[in-house]
Order: structure tokens, then sequence, then C-alpha cells
């Protein structure tokens, strides 16, 4: 009974780990590979046809924004979304492509705010994934590809389908415990009966 | 010659079998259908140490693999449940009945049927919401004794 027992609780914790990971492992994937919060989800936009051989970049590895990461959205649909913002600073930084992109953050501040800063600076943690972590429940940068080559980023948002998400968790998480608790009753109970 | 002793209070989930004294556990089903008409049937149906199932007469073949436990029930817990106990070695003229420790005369008949549900095994058992109360469990005991003025009298046992 106590093998039966701990076979259980082995099955339950699978189960945790499979269900967290069917959540938040696509997401920590996508950070590893990133390595930095700057994407490419870019490179979907039609470019010019290009027939030369593929660029290589001096630039070292490590240093190189990541292409994924964030949604692309129309300057329109960032307008409509954040209004002026309060402060608009510039920077340049290398894109995966190996290309000095300037980049113009759209400060808003707020919790959304420090978020993007995180996300620009590479600063993510795996923690971010996890339902605990108040960063779980906001999207990622939004970025606004201009004209002149120069790239918008827009602050995450909140998202309401990452909160059912993490409601989803926490109440399989509970009821996980409760049925736990319920199966060592049911344990004692058996124990005054012959019958299985 | 084997005691087969029954303690319960009705319930499934408050039934204790004894065999030889021995508690036992992973019991599946138990029939038992004793008339004075010379009817003998004393069957067991249990889930064996090595997970098979097994079917025995109680009295007359050796139970292989049975599963034994020690005492779940305090005395006093016993002592709150009836107890019919059969001592026999299979034949109508060694069977001896006992409800509570006291020996029972003018039995015509002695009908026991316990048969515990088949339940969700492994995580279906883990994920189902419903508590220890097998869907089918089965309880039902009855003897028939005769009176000194020839008239018959049936009782239930638990």
């Amino acid at each position: 009974m106590k093998a039966y027992n701990h076979l259980r609780r082995f099955f339950g914790t699978v189960i945790i780990f499979f269900a967290l990971s069917i959540f938040i492992l696509p997401d920590f994937a996508e950070a590893r590979r990133g390595g930095g919060s700057f994407g490419g989800s870019r490179s979907f936009k039609p470019r010019p046809a290009q027939t030369a051989k593929p660029k290589t970049s001096n630039v070292p590895r490590q240093q190189r924004t990541s292409s994924f990461g964030g949604t692309r959205i129309s300057k329109e649909q960032a307008k409509a979304k954040y209004g002026i913002p309060k402060k608009v600073e510039q920077t340049k930084r290398v894109d995966a492509n190996g290309n000095q992109r300037t980049y113009n953050i759209h400060n808003y501040d707020g919790y959304a705010n420090g978020l993007m800063t995180g996300y620009l600076l590479g600063h993510t943690s795996w923690l971010w994934m996890m339902p605990f972590h108040p960063a779980f429940y906001y999207s990622k940068p939004y970025y606004v590809e201009n004209e002149d080559g120069s790239i918008d980023v827009y602050p995450p948002t909140f998202s309401i389908m990452r909160l059912l998400i993490g409601i989803a968790l926490f109440s399989f998480v509970i009821w996980l415990v409760y049925r736990l608790i319920l199966a060592n009753r049911k344990v004692k109970k058996q124990q005054n009966s012959s019958f299985v | 010659m084997p005691t087969f002793s029954i303690s319960s209070n009705g319930r499934l989930e408050k039934t204790v079998v004894f065999y030889n004294g021995e508690q036992l556990t992973g019991l599946k089903e138990i029939y038992i259908n004793i008339n004075e008409e010379g009817n003998f049937e004393a069957i067991i149906q249990y889930q064996g140490t090595d997970k098979k199932i097994y079917v025995f007469n109680i009295f007359e073949d050796y139970l292989i693999n049975l599963k034994t436990t020690e005492p779940t029930l305090t005395d006093l817990e016993l002592e709150s449940l009836i107890t019919l106990t059969i001592e026999s070695d299979g034949n109508l003229e060694n069977t001896s009945v006992f409800i509570d420790d006291e020996y029972q005369e003018g039995v015509v008949s002695l009908y026991v049927h316990i048969k515990g549900a088949d339940n969700k095994d492994g995580i279906r058992k883990f994920l189902s919401s419903k508590y220890y109360i097998p869907d089918t469990p089965e309880l039902f005991t009855e003897i028939i004794f005769r009176n000194e003025d020839g008239s018959i009298d049936k009782e239930k046992i638990f």
C-alpha cells in the first residue's frame, strides 16, 4: 500500500511538471534561444529580395539582440493603444542580422515599463515564465518598424489570456493538493476494510 | 478446522474478515450459502500477493498467496461490530456458526454475500472525485433459525 501511495504521489508530481511544461517551457525555450529581448519575429515582414549571399557580421554573438520575443504591431495600432509616451529614449543596438538599428523606446512609467527595460537589456529571468511572478501575466514588448529603419518599442501589456492560464495552473495545483489529502483519507478508511 | 470470521457494522468500509485469526485484505467477494438441505457453498475471491485474482472454497481449499495485514481495528472498535464466525471442514455436520462468540443452534440456512466493487485503479482512481465507496457495493447477510415451536425466524446478521 505504501509503495502504491508513493507511486501515486510520483504520478501527481509528473502531472504538475507536465502541466507547467506545457505553459512555461515554450516561453523558456524562447528566452534561451534569444538571449535577449529583441527579436526575430520581424523577419516575416517582406523585405527586398536579396541575391547576395547572407550577410555575416563581425559583431560578437553575445552583443546581438535576439530575433525572438515581442510582437510587431503597426504604428497606428501602437498610437491607438498607448497614446503619448512620457519619454522617448533613442538607443542604438545590433539586431540579430548584425545590423546597427535605432530603437525608440517609449516610456510610460509603471511596472510594464520596467519589464520592457528588462527585455531590452536582456535581463530576463526564468522566473518571469512562472505564474507566481507578475511578469508572467504581461506580454512581450511590442515593436513597430518605421520606414527609416528605426524601431519603436512599446512596453508589454497585461494579458488576460495569461491571467486565465495562471488561474488554471493555480487551480490545478490547489486541486492536486486537495486530492492528495483526500487520497490519504481514502487510504485510512480503506484500512478498516478487508475489501479493496 | 479452518475458522472464518466476518466483523462488520453492515457497511463495506467497516468490514474486516479473518481467516484462522489473521486479518485479510485484498478481498473481492465472499459468497457463503449453507443450508440444512445439504447445500454448502463457501467461496472467496481475492487478489493475491502476486496481484492475481484467486477463487477458492474457503473451508476446503488452501488459500494461496492470501494477503494478510496487522489488525487495523482496536478492541473497542471491534466490539462495536458484529462478528460472524464459521468453523467448518466443508461438511455440514462439522460446521459451527457463532455470532459474537455465541454458538448458534437451530440454523436452517446461512447466506452471506459481500462484494467489493471494481474500483478504478491507478491514475483513474487518483483523478476520481468519488470517495472510497465502491460503485456497486453489496453486503447482504441472512440467517434463518428454526424455533422450538417449529416456526421460522429470518434475521439479518449485521
